[in-house]
């Protein structure tokens, strides 16, 4: 991480969100279920469809004294685009993950994140699955 | 508790730039935000408020109030370099961090004692944004 060569902080805190937009397509659908009972659960859902996914990875850290800033944000930025939009845009995410539901990305994206954007500390995922709808994670 | 967020808009320059560091550090801390005339942005400034909703008024605070408030931090700012503009980016950067920390110190001496000063959140764009309470 560049900035900890700069060491000290103001020992204020702060809390950074970069949002990105990732189009993809899913399904609602429960593989250990039948067509019927998809259909009865998950109704036009179920149908393969796609969304323009808005997410919304918030990191927290003390703002660096010298330079400013609570986290080294080309890294940030860059993880989001390698791990996120580019894994991820243009893919049947069905055939990532097991469950598609809004509730089950934001997690999953909440432990990707987590885990490739150490030694940043993510505390919350957001997941805009349309203008009506908005999950989040908090860990 | 109720919580009321209001939001007032401005726009500034600024450049990220650190006098203590080499200008090779500065160009590797901050990338483009180094460039010699900085640049600008749209600010979205959003405060919530935290408090008991008075019987009489039906209100956690007055909106006037608050927007009286939000002007009066953010009048200093809008339409300025904040660099040379406003003394305290004088020594330090005004990253969109520092400048939220800023808001809310400047909003939290204005607001009246019975409401509670919660968060605020500063929008540099629609996919970067700050959140500080203190």
């Amino acid at each position: 991480m560049r900035l900890k060569i700069f060491g000290s902080t103001t020992m204020a805190k702060a809390c950074l969100t970069l949002r990105l937009s990732i189009s993809a397509l899913h399904e609602l659908r429960n593989p250990d279920l039948s067509d019927e009972e998809n259909k009865r659960i998950y109704g036009k859902c179920f149908h393969t469809h796609g969304h323009d996914y808005g997410l919304e990875v918030t990191v927290e850290g003390e703002i660096n004294k010298n330079s400013g800033l609570c986290c080294d944000r080309d890294f940030f930025s860059d993880v989001l685009k390698k791990e996120f939009a580019d894994k991820f845009t243009g893919k049947h995410l069905n055939t990532i993950f097991k469950n598609t539901s809004g509730e089950i990305l934001v997690e999953e994206f909440f432990k990707i994140a987590k885990e490739k954007l150490k030694p940043l500390k993510v505390i919350s995922v957001g997941l805009r699955e349309t203008p009506k709808n908005f999950f989040l994670f908090k860990g | 508790m109720t919580y009321l967020s209001r939001r007032i808009t401005f726009s500034s320059a600024h450049r990220y730039f650190q006098k203590k560091f080499s200008e090779a550090e500065n160009k590797k801390i901050f990338g483009k935000c180094y460039n010699e005339h900085g640049h600008g942005h749209n600010y979205v400034l959003e405060m919530t408020v935290g408090g008991s909703v008075d019987p009489l008024s039906g209100m956690v605070i007055n909106l006037v109030e608050v927007d009286q408030i939000l002007k009066t931090v953010t009048d200093p700012l809008d339409h300025h370099h904040l660099n040379f503009d406003v003394p305290e980016f004088s020594k330090i950067v005004p990253t969109t961090e520092n400048i939220a920390k800023y808001c809310f110190e400047k909003i939290k001496d204005l607001l009246p004692r019975e409401v509670n000063l919660e968060k605020v959140r500063l929008y540099e764009a629609e996919d970067l944004w700050v959140d500080y309470n203190g």
